[in-house]
């Protein structure tokens, strides 16, 4: 998949888990940035993207997210 | 996060300090100045002392001790002309010390009432709840503190510290008027408000009591019963009438007492009575008195205070300049200064 | 020592003029000794040598981690430490239960958290544990210097009573004490100033209150008890805000900037949101380091795992104040409450979506009802133990014997503060959250901060005024007033 792909498909699962279609985000949108993006709600977004590109995640690998651009880069880097 | 230099450089820094000082210079001002206004108020040694001082040449009976006598005898129903010298928590030292220093000035003195109850030889002041009031006795009477570690307190210099910032304000509020101590009379007698009735039921028997248990130690039991006979022989070598006397209680009260500690105080005080021809009352248990009579189970009223000066009077007769007995000991073997 | 004692102030204007003058390399060294210096005024020697130790411990198995190539060995690495840390914290809190009068040199600060185990080991080993978890997560570097790492666990404005602060905020301020920070030791000095407010007009003076209602429920009424329950929330708040605002003061005198432990989180709009507004150092932390691992491991059991998690993590809210029934029992409510809001969250959004008038209602009732839960957790929270907490619960609602105390009595004498000093704490109270409120708002604070200092100063010294007016510090005991 390239970055626009995942870009796009991971917009749709986060508009979904938050129950906002109008929801936009960046690169650099933090979980600060989203209303009700709490720590529940992570980990809810978690396994939304693990079902919906049929990856699976590391806590270790949750933790260092410092931002939506490194996930996006963490879910191309597991999807190949 | 990495702060501009500016923040850093020499002026600011020096600029930060000064302002700092400053603003502590302001508040020390004004500490000063509350220090100033309590100063001017009048506290109960103070209020006492002056009114003592009124009728120096006509004080034939002095009463002693802490607040159960300080609120229990009311001096207008002793025969003659009684004053009331006993104060808050005051301890066997302190009516000592003070007797050393005002009996001199009492030329008609001829009867001394001293307080000797459950708390006396088990208590001292400055291990108390209220060893605060040690610096008034300093401040006021020129009693000396009974430790040296009792020094280092701000209470010692500061009245606004001692009496709490708090209290300061309020008395600012006040404009610093009137004195410290409301309820004094001309003779010394602290009269309990009406309102004040804490009951005489087992609870507040018990909660007092815990109160009292808590500051009673028997390591302060010899030199309390040193200094009792000290002002014993004291008073009776300038040939004053001398009672020790156990303010009444209630019922509850006495029924919670632990007579492991208060058996010693009563041998001893009888047997002060006898070596130096004293007077020991017991008046500890007294049928005459009712529940009404009383603020709280160990202290009366101001209704009791009168009623209880009746019987005193009744029982001890007017006073008379005692025959003087020679004392067992002289007075330098006590080590009286 | 406590904060509001005379030798603690000597200590932190000694450390600041010393932190001043000495050569901007030796300064985290200098506050490391006021810090020790500090924990060992409070108790018993080994209580140092067991901080020094977890510290080293823990600074030589994070070079280690990050040493190791192989994940395994790192995993293996961190497990271990974390859990020997877990397990310490630990015995020292079953200890001091079972064996109380080892807990005897533990002071009680602040007021009301019963922290018995050597001060602050919750606070030091929490901060510890996030260190060595961020090193393994790879958010970063091990520390190498032994000094820098001790002074994080160790930090003395904070060692007490927190806030929580994460590693990586403050080894970058630790790289900032080259020079002095006029602009942010006066923030801390106007941070200590309103601490001292909060904690000596306020809450000191609802103290005495609240505890003869905990010992002895049965003296009082229910609307006597009721009073008293919305006193201690906000006894509570002003004792612990303002003894955090002394820890964050007190930091920034020396540069260093700590976390926010409250956000006005009597307004909370629900339970989820109050406990991230209240202690939220310690409810951040439980998040990053305990609830969302939990999650994570358990998210392949759906609804059940994240119950499951909520319901742990309340619970570790509760115990980690202390090993007490009540604390526990604590815990265990919110952790009920908690997992029904969370599981009924998307529902009820959706029925009031579809009620608009509702949902306006629910603007108002939401906090209100939140309110009450939390009122309600703090009692028991604050009681002796459980039976006292049942007996207060009990007498409030009235089922406890009818007959002697009228339900609706309002005996001032007993409650010893009277309805003119309540009202005045009440407003006080309000005074506080207004300026808790700007505080949140940078362009209202900065409004303040760029006033003509006439204005402020006078500000300050209303502020001294109205604390030492309302203060019973120093008050001479009068034990024949009242028992």
């Amino acid at each position: 998949m390239t970055r626009a792909e995942i870009n796009h498909k991971l917009g749709g699962v986060l508009q979904q888990v938050f129950d906002n279609p109008s929801l936009v985000f960046a690169d650099t949108t933090t979980a600060n940035d989203v209303e009700g993006w709490d720590s529940v709600m992570h980990v809810s977004v978690i396994v939304a993207v693990e079902k919906a590109f049929g990856v699976r995640f590391s806590t270790k690998e949750v933790k260092s997210l410092a931002n939506v651009g490194d996930f996006v880069r963490l879910i191309e880097k597991r999807a190949q | 996060m990495p702060n501009s230099e500016p923040a850093g450089s020499p002026p600011l820094v020096r600029k930060f300090w000064l302002r700092l000082l400053a603003f502590f210079a302001l508040v020390a001002l004004g500490w000063a100045g509350l220090e100033l206004g309590m100063a001017r108020m009048a506290n109960s040694h103070v209020v006492k002392q002056r009114r003592l001082h009124a009728l120096a040449n006509e004080i034939d009976t002095l009463i002693l001790g802490s607040s159960e006598t300080y609120y229990g005898i009311s001096p207008h129903e002793l025969s003659g002309t009684a004053f009331n010298l006993a104060n808050w928590a005051q301890s066997l030292y302190f009516d000592y010390e003070i007797s050393k220093r005002i009996v001199p000035e009492l030329p008609k003195l001829k009867r001394v009432i001293l307080l000797v109850n459950y708390m006396s030889l088990y208590s001292e002041l400055y291990d108390h709840p209220e060893s605060w009031r040690q610096y008034d006795y300093f401040r006021d009477w020129g009693i000396p503190l009974q430790r040296p570690i009792d020094y280092l307190n701000l209470g010692l210099l500061s009245r606004v510290a001692l009496y709490s910032p708090h209290a300061a304000i309020e008395a600012l509020s006040h404009g610093f008027r009137g004195d410290r101590a409301p309820h004094i009379d001309d003779r010394g007698w602290y009269r309990v408000p009406d309102e004040d009735r804490w009951g005489v039921g087992p609870d507040q028997a018990q909660k007092r009591l815990g109160v009292h248990h808590s500051f009673m130690h028997q390591r302060y039991f010899a030199n309390n019963a040193a200094t009792l006979e000290q002002l014993v022989v004291f008073l009776r070598s300038r040939g004053l009438e001398v009672v020790m006397l156990t303010t009444p209680v209630w019922d509850t009260y006495r029924a919670a007492i632990r007579e492991r500690l208060w058996e010693p105080t009563r041998t001893l005080a009888s047997e002060l009575a006898r070596k130096h021809g004293a007077r020991y009352l017991n008046l500890q248990s007294e049928p005459r008195l009712s529940a009404d009579e009383f603020e709280d189970p160990d202290h009366l009223n101001a209704y009791g205070a009168v009623h209880f000066a009746h019987i005193l009077d009744e029982t001890l007769g007017a006073p008379a300049l005692a025959k003087t007995t020679e004392p067992s000991q002289t007075l330098a073997g006590l080590g009286v200064r | 020592m406590s904060f509001l004692s005379v030798p603690f102030f000597l200590l932190v204007t000694i450390a600041v003029v010393a932190f001043q003058l000495s050569p901007p390399r030796f300064r985290a060294h200098v506050l490391l000794g006021a810090s020790l210096g500090f924990y060992a005024s409070y108790g018993p020697a080994y209580a140092v040598l067991l901080l020094l130790a977890a510290t080293l411990g823990v600074h030589q198995a994070a070079l280690a981690i990050e040493r190791r190539e192989s994940e395994s060995a790192k995993l293996r690495l961190v497990t271990v430490s974390v859990t020997g840390l877990t397990v310490l914290l630990a015995a020292f809190k079953l200890a001091s239960t079972l064996f109380p009068w080892a807990a005897a040199n533990a002071a009680a600060e602040p007021g009301v958290l019963r922290v018995l185990v050597p001060l602050g080991l919750s606070y030091y080993l929490f901060k510890l544990i996030a260190y060595l978890l961020e090193v393994y997560w790879e958010n970063l570097p091990a520390e190498r210097s032994f000094v820098a790492l001790a002074l994080y666990a160790a930090f003395f404005p904070q060692v007490v009573s927190g806030p929580i602060q994460r590693p990586g905020e403050f080894f970058a301020q630790v790289q900032g004490f080259q020079r002095f920070d006029a602009a942010s030791a006066t923030q801390g000095l106007r941070r200590i100033l309103f601490g001292l407010f909060k904690k000596i007009a306020i809450a000191d003076r609802l103290a005495t209150l609240v505890n003869a209602q905990h010992q002895n429920p049965g003296a009082y009424s229910s609307l006597e008890l009721l009073l008293g329950a919305y006193l201690f929330a906000l006894q509570l708040y002003a004792d612990f805000s303002g003894v955090t605002d002394l820890a964050i003061g007190i930091g920034q005198l020396f540069g260093v900037k700590a976390p926010e432990n409250f956000d006005l989180p009597f307004f909370s709009r629900n339970l989820q949101e109050y406990w991230r507004r209240w202690h939220m150092s310690l409810t951040s932390w439980l998040a990053d380091y305990l609830f969302t691992p939990l999650r994570m491991a358990l998210r392949d059991y759906g609804k059940l795992g994240l119950a499951f998690a909520v319901f742990v993590n309340m619970v570790a809210v509760g115990v980690w104040h202390g090993v007490a029934w009540t604390y526990l029992a604590f815990g265990v409510l919110h952790g009920v409450f908690l997992v029904v809001s969370v599981l009924t969250l998307k529902p009820r959004d959706a029925f009031f979506a579809k009620h608009p008038l509702l949902q306006r209602v629910r603007r108002v009732s939401g906090p209100l009802v939140t309110f009450q839960l939390v009122v309600l957790g703090l009692v028991i929270f604050r009681a002796d133990s459980l039976g006292q907490a049942a007996q207060y619960l009990s007498r409030l609602i009235g089922w406890a014997e009818p007959g002697t105390i009228a339900a609706t009595r309002l005996d001032f004498k007993l409650l010893t503060v009277s309805p003119k000093a309540i009202g005045t704490i009440c407003m006080l109270g309000a005074l506080m959250e207004c300026v808790h409120w700007v505080q949140r708002r940078p362009a209202l604070a900065r409004r303040f901060v760029e006033a003509p200092a006439a204005y402020r100063w006078a500000f300050y010294y209303g502020v001294v005024v109205l604390t030492l007016a309302m203060s019973r510090l120093g008050e001479g005991n009068f034990i024949y007033a009242q028992f």
